[in-house]
C-alpha cells in the first residue's frame, strides 16, 4: 500500500500499522481542504463529514495513481466535488429562502448575519455554479485549476461564476431589503 | 454592499476554523473503515453469525421428514438376508506356458524331385490351474 506520494510526505511505511499512521498524517495535512470545501458545497456538517470520509477512503485506495505529493490537492478538489455531487443527490433538498426569512425575522443585521446570508445564498446556486464559486472565490484556485477540477473549460467556469454572482447578489438584496 | 465586499465577507466566513473534533471524527471513521477492510473475513463477527445460521438451517433441513409424492406406492420392505448373494468378478486363472520344439518332415503335396526339406514346428502348451483345460498353440 505504500506509494511514492505517501513515502515522500511521511517517510517509508512497511507494516499495516505504520501505513495507517502515515495515512493519518496525510489526512491531517489535507483535512481542512476536504472538509471545508465539502461543507460549503453541501451546506451542512454531517453531509460534509460523510463526503470527507468517502474522499479520504478514495485517496487511500488510489494512492498508487498519485505519483507526486503536489498532485494530491488538485486530485482532492476534483474528488471532493464529485463525491459532494453524489451525496447531494441522495439527500433531501432544502429551501434556503424560507430559512433566510426565518433568520431575517429573528436577528438584527450584523456581520454574522451577513455571513449567514452569504452561506444561504450559496445554496441558491446550481451545483456547478456553487463548485466554481467555492473553488475560485473561497479556496483561491485559479480559473484554470477550477476548470481542471470540474472537468470543464475556463470559459465555462467564468460564465458559471458570473451567473453565480448575479444570483447571489439578487438573493442578498432581497434578504437585506426584508431586514429594513 | 459591492461584489468585492461580499466576496471578501464570504471568504472570511469560509476561513472560520472548523472545530478540531469534526476533523478527528472524520479521521477516526476513515481509519476504522480501513482497519475493518483489512480484517480477515473469518475474524468478522457477522461471518460467524452467518455460519451458525447456515448450520442451523442445514440441521433443520436434514431433520425435517421429506413428504412422499402423491400417488407413489410404498416400496416393499427390505428383509435382511433375503437378498441374492452378490458375486464379484472371477479371479484370473494362472497360466503356465510350456514350449516344445520338434522337427517335422514336410513331404505331402511336394512335387517329386525336389530335395527333402525339414521345418521346425513350435508347439506351445498352456497349462491352467484347471486340469480339464489345456491350450495348445502350434506355430511354424
Amino acid at each position: 500500500m505504500r506509494t511514492l506520494a505517501l513515502a515522500e510526505m511521511v517517510g517509508s511505511v512497511d507494516t499495516h500499522a505504520e501505513d495507517l499512521a502515515a495515512f493519518d498524517q496525510l489526512m491531517r495535512q489535507h483535512e481542512r481542504l476536504v472538509l471545508a470545501t465539502a461543507l460549503r458545497l453541501l451546506g451542512n456538517l454531517e453531509d460534509a463529514q460523510d463526503a470527507s470520509q468517502e474522499v479520504f477512503l478514495k485517496l487511500y485506495r488510489n494512492q498508487k495513481k498519485l505519483e507526486r505529493a503536489d498532485h494530491i490537492p488538485a486530485w482532492l478538489y476534483r474528488v471532493t466535488v464529485n463525491v459532494c455531487h453524489d451525496v447531494g443527490r441522495k439527500r433531501k433538498p432544502t429551501a434556503p429562502v424560507e430559512e433566510a426569512d426565518a433568520v431575517a425575522a429573528a436577528d438584527p443585521p450584523d456581520d454574522a448575519d451577513r455571513r449567514r446570508a452569504l452561506m444561504l445564498s450559496l445554496r441558491r446556486l446550481s451545483e456547478m455554479e456553487r463548485a466554481a464559486v467555492v473553488l475560485r472565490d473561497l479556496e483561491g484556485l485559479s480559473t484554470e485549476e477550477v476548470a481542471r477540477a470540474l472537468g470543464s473549460s475556463e470559459a465555462t467556469v467564468r460564465s458559471q461564476i458570473s451567473q453565480a454572482r448575479v444570483k447571489m447578489r439578487e438573493f442578498l438584496e432581497r434578504y437585506f431589503r426584508r431586514r429594513l | 454592499m459591492s461584489d468585492e465586499n461580499w466576496v471578501e465577507l464570504l471568504r472570511e466566513a469560509h476561513r472560520e476554523p472548523i472545530a478540531p473534533a469534526h476533523y478527528a471524527a472524520v479521521r477516526a471513521r476513515v481509519l476504522a473503515e480501513l482497519a475493518r477492510e483489512r480484517t480477515p473475513v473469518w475474524r468478522r463477527p457477522w461471518v460467524w453469525g452467518l455460519a451458525a445460521a447456515a448450520a442451523a438451517v442445514a440441521v433443520l433441513v436434514m431433520m425435517t421428514p421429506r413428504p412422499r409424492p402423491v400417488g407413489q406406492a410404498l416400496r416393499p420392505a427390505i428383509v435382511a438376508g433375503a437378498t441374492a448373494p452378490v458375486y464379484g468378478p472371477a479371479a484370473p486363472v494362472p497360466v503356465k506356458a510350456v514350449v516344445h520344439r520338434r522337427r517335422v518332415s514336410i513331404q505331402e503335396g511336394r512335387p517329386k524331385g525336389l530335395p527333402h526339406q525339414e521345418q521346425e514346428q513350435v508347439v506351445i502348451k498352456l497349462l491352467t490351474d484347471d486340469p480339464n483345460v489345456v491350450i495348445y498353440w502350434i506355430g511354424e
